[in-house]
């Protein structure tokens, strides 16, 4: 009829022994030898009530003593109705939906912030003694969190999984757990999983109620041999989204143009859109028809669906850097006092750059050649003979240079095999004295007369023999070396690295044997999502590498081992099933089905009568203290 | 070795002094007791020790002659006194931190002192006891008979034997009664007895503070001589009952002593003997002693 919750808590009652024992230890009568007995019976007949009346008291005293630490040890030892009476308590495995179509919105919320809410909401609504874990996907294995009763609250929103939820493993992982210590065994929990997402619910078998808990009805299945029921949110919704997106050289006679070409999920045309850090301009993107993406300073590509939806990450690619055009636009820089330019140094530059512009517009230049004058320049290429820009460096005074007498520096590669240039002569070289550019030729003195290198944005060839006072165009290693410097400024890095990774494509990467590169996400439309965000791409021994597919849509940053960036890969997603946002209605649990259904009985009432009895007897037996009733 | 019952100083003290009783009183009121009682007679009476200031006379010079030390030839005189010492040695006189039966014995010694040393002859008892008589020089035995007394088991007392002394002194009695008067029966009945014969009688009452003022409190079984034991819880208000009861009882006593013509002296039994020797004094319990 009653137990115990606690009963190790009874060894209290031993208080209420303690407690006459220290009554009648208090209450011990010294032997006391006086005279004028008869003066003590007198006094003692005039104040000391009779003999019923102290026995009354003393009774008095010891039974609301005994009443009030009885009542309190059965309080502590939680004097209850059997639990074997109570209903089971539930183990609930409350599912979070993590997969992409749960960030659709509609009216503001997204499906997975509504099915926060409402785990929340059954877990205010669970009863004391039901007990839940959180669970969601990572890489589509379940994650669960600690215990969670019905004070805890769940405030973090899980990351979106690409992949798809592993409901076995979920089973799995609810079956193996162990119960919650603090529960009792009887009756044994009952476990179950409450699906919250918006595709069908997982589990097979007739919809019908499980009789966990009275009013606890809804959808049911069975996944396992364990009770699920599924909750959904949201609404049907249509989505579109980018699902591919390529970039190549257009088939023109012009090495500067590239061609886009943007694939949506629903057909319609894409909206594609170049920009530099200034401005931005639209392109003609029809689905799956080429868009020639004009390179005269395009930096990069925004490609988007033309319609906004309820899934807007999987309607764009933010940013795809565009490779800087190739050298097109040639300016020429001579002293003023010549009147015109070398027609040497221009004609065999002509060889060299066949189909440029020569422009007058110095500020228009991707070459700038610089015939013993220095220039500022912005322009991203560079030729200097015999003259430096302050800012490049300095030159010094003129010296002789002879055949056969000066020597190449092959300390460094300067990433172009360098001619022999022994019979290169002049009658006055002007030599580098300080620069940070990479010599590539010195005369016996070890004075610079040939650089390369990279200053700010600007890719510098120096050159200290100037062509009309030396033979520097006339013998052949000198326009060869010149051949080979544009060659190298123009070419692509050459890894094979793509700009866009289309959805399960696979980039072939050309590396050195044994390099490693490291892919790091730095970008995602879908903030935090769940899965590996770096990896490492090891080159084989022939320097063959592969990377992708990328789990993550986003812009990945491929770096060395260094950590310099080598490049960027905007990644793709496509995955039909998920983006055809799913939904399937189901109805709302009534959450006050989850409140143990058991009838009201007095025994539930005896913890509060416990604790009222014996704050009661307190009082009580203060008063007749007070009174004089009790002792 | 306990200590005597009287110092040295005190002895030679009480030496000095006499006790007065109602025939000498009057002798003393005509001028008879004017002179000595030793040597007023012609019979014999004792020997006593030589102190000074003695009369010369009277010193025994056969004895001198003999032993080598002065001696006084008592003679027993025509107004000598019989002394009747009474000691209660009831249960309740052995008690206090201050032995009130030790106070007791002190004074009956003092009294006995002082009858000897002027030849009156002492009767000495406790209530239930017969009692002894001393006379003379038996100073030293009256002492150790005093030091080696008792108090007695028994509560009642039947004082008989000092009954008849008291009837036998007549008007020459001087009855020195010391108790704590909480068993009035045979004291008062001594006490009515000598007023009867026409004797002159002291109640010297013995009391301890602590039964006076008791500083007790808490839960208490108290035990006292002659009653059931009592289970007490002590408080002040108990206290104060007992103190106005104890007074009560102790104002009763003092009326009834003095009803019977006696003096009635409280002693208390941490008192030094000087007050004790004041109180008797105040009393009119002692006489001029002549020389």
């Amino acid at each position: 009829m009653l137990e115990f919750a606690r009963q190790s808590w009874l060894w209290l009652l031993a208080l209420t022994l303690l407690f006459y024992v220290a009554y009648l230890l208090a209450r011990r009568f010294r032997a006391t030898r006086v005279t004028y007995g008869h003066a003590w019976q007198v006094a003692a007949r005039k104040l000391r009530p009779p003999g019923w009346k102290r026995l009354l008291r003393t009774a008095l005293t010891l039974l609301l003593s005994s009443l009030l630490l009885t009542s309190t040890a059965f309080y502590a030892a939680g004097l209850q109705r059997p639990a074997a009476e109570q209903p089971a308590p539930l183990l609930i495995a409350l599912v979070l939906d993590t997969t992409p179509s749960m960030q659709s919105r509609q009216g503001g919320s997204s499906r997975a912030q509504l099915g926060l809410a409402r785990a929340n909401q059954i877990l205010a609504a669970m009863a004391p003694s039901d007990r839940a874990v959180l669970y969601h996907f990572q890489q589509g294995q379940p994650v669960g969190g600690p215990w969670l009763n019905y004070q805890s609250r769940a405030n973090e929103q899980p990351a979106v999984d690409f992949a798809q939820p592993d409901s076995a493993a979920l089973a799995q992982a609810v079956a193996a757990w162990q119960d919650p210590p603090e529960l009792p065994q009887e009756p044994a929990p009952q476990r179950m999983i409450w699906w919250l997402g918006d595709g069908p619910c997982p589990g097979t078998g007739e919809s019908h109620a499980v009789p966990l808990r009275k009013g606890l009805g809804g959808d049911w299945r069975w996944l396992a041999g364990l009770p699920v029921l599924c909750e959904s949110f949201g609404a049907a919704a249509n989505n579109d989204a980018l699902t591919g997106l390529d970039l190549e050289l257009a088939p023109t006679d012009s090495p500067n143009l590239i061609q886009a070409r943007a694939r949506t999920r629903s057909g319609s045309p894409a909206r594609l859109m170049a920009g530099d850090n200034s401005k931005n301009w639209p392109l003609q993107a029809d689905h799956g028809v080429w868009s020639v993406l004009r390179s005269d300073g395009a930096r990069y590509l925004h490609a988007s669906t033309s319609q906004p939806d309820s899934l807007p990450q999987d309607d764009s690619v933010l940013y795809v850097p565009v490779p800087a055009p190739a050298l097109q636009c040639v300016h020429l820089s001579f002293p003023a006092a010549e009147g015109q330019a070398n027609p040497f140094l221009e004609g065999t530059l002509k060889i060299l750059l066949p189909q440029r512009q020569w422009t007058a517009d110095p500020a228009a230049a991707d070459l700038e050649v610089m015939d013993r004058v220095a220039t500022t320049t912005s322009a991203r290429f560079a030729i200097c003979f015999g003259a430096l820009p302050e800012a490049w460096g300095k030159t010094g005074p003129a010296v002789a240079v002879h055949a056969g007498m000066q020597r190449g520096n092959a300390a460094t590669d300067p990433g172009f095999e360098l001619p022999d240039l022994a019979l290169l002569t002049a009658r006055d070289a002007i030599p580098l004295l300080d620069s940070p550019l990479q010599p590539l030729l010195r005369d016996p003195t070890g004075a610079v007369l040939m650089a390369q290198g990279t200053i700010g944005a600007t890719r510098v060839l120096y050159c200290g023999l100037i062509p009309h006072q030396s033979n520097v165009l006339e013998d052949p290693s000198g326009p060869l070396l010149l051949l080979r410097w544009l060659q190298m400024v123009q070419s692509p890095p050459g890894l094979g690295l793509p700009l866009v990774l289309n959805p399960g494509e696979k980039a072939d990467l050309r590396l050195a044997p044994g390099q490693v590169l490291v892919a790091t996400l730095a970008q995602s439309a879908w903030g935090r999502p769940a899965g590996p965000t770096r990896f490492e791409i090891h080159a084989g021994a022939n320097g063959r590498a592969k990377l992708g597919p990328l789990p993550i849509a986003g812009l990945w940053q491929i770096q060395d081992q260094d950590g310099t960036e080598l490049g960027q890969v905007q990644a793709l997603w496509a995955d039909e099933a998920e983006q055809s946002l799913p939904f399937t209605p189901l109805p709302q649990v009534k959450l006050s089905g989850l409140q143990p259904g058991q009838e009201p009985d007095w025994r539930d009432l005896l913890p509060g009568a416990l604790l009222w009895l014996a704050l009661g007897l307190v009082a009580l037996e203060w008063l007749l203290w007070l009174l004089g009733v009790t002792e | 070795m306990s200590e005597p019952l009287l110092s040295e100083k005190e002895l030679t003290r009480l030496r000095r002094l006499a006790l007065a009783g109602v025939r000498v009183q009057r002798a003393s009121a005509r001028g008879e007791r004017a002179t000595r009682q030793f040597g007023a007679g012609q019979e014999f009476a004792a020997h006593r020790a030589y102190i000074t200031g003695d009369d010369l006379r009277r010193v025994d010079w056969n004895v001198y002659g003999r032993l080598g030390q002065l001696f006084l030839k008592l003679f027993e005189a025509p107004g000598r006194l019989r002394v009747v010492i009474g000691l209660d040695a009831s249960p309740t006189m052995d008690f206090g931190a201050h032995n009130k039966w030790l106070a007791a014995r002190r004074t009956a010694a003092a009294c006995a002192v002082m009858s000897l040393s002027g030849a009156d002859r002492v009767w000495l008892g406790t209530l239930d006891s017969t009692p002894q008589s001393f006379e003379g020089a038996a100073e030293a035995r009256l002492v150790e008979t005093l030091s080696g007394m008792k108090c007695a088991p028994a509560a009642q007392a039947s004082p008989r034997a000092l009954l008849q002394q008291v009837a036998a002194g007549g008007a020459d009695t001087v009855l020195m009664l010391l108790s704590d008067f909480q068993d009035r029966a045979a004291p008062m009945a001594l006490l009515q007895e000598c007023h009867r014969r026409g004797g002159r009688a002291a109640a010297l009452c013995v009391h301890a503070t602590e039964e006076l003022n008791p500083a007790m409190e808490g839960f208490a079984r108290l035990c006292a001589p002659g009653f059931d034991d009592l289970k007490l819880r002590l408080d002040a208000r108990l206290l104060e009952l007992y103190r106005q009861e104890v007074s009560r009882l102790r104002a009763a006593t003092a009326a009834a002593v003095r009803a019977t013509g006696a003096a009635w002296i409280e002693i208390d039994s941490a008192a030094p003997m000087e007050p004790v020797i004041t109180s008797l004094s105040r009393a009119g319990m002692l006489a001029s002693r002549p020389g």
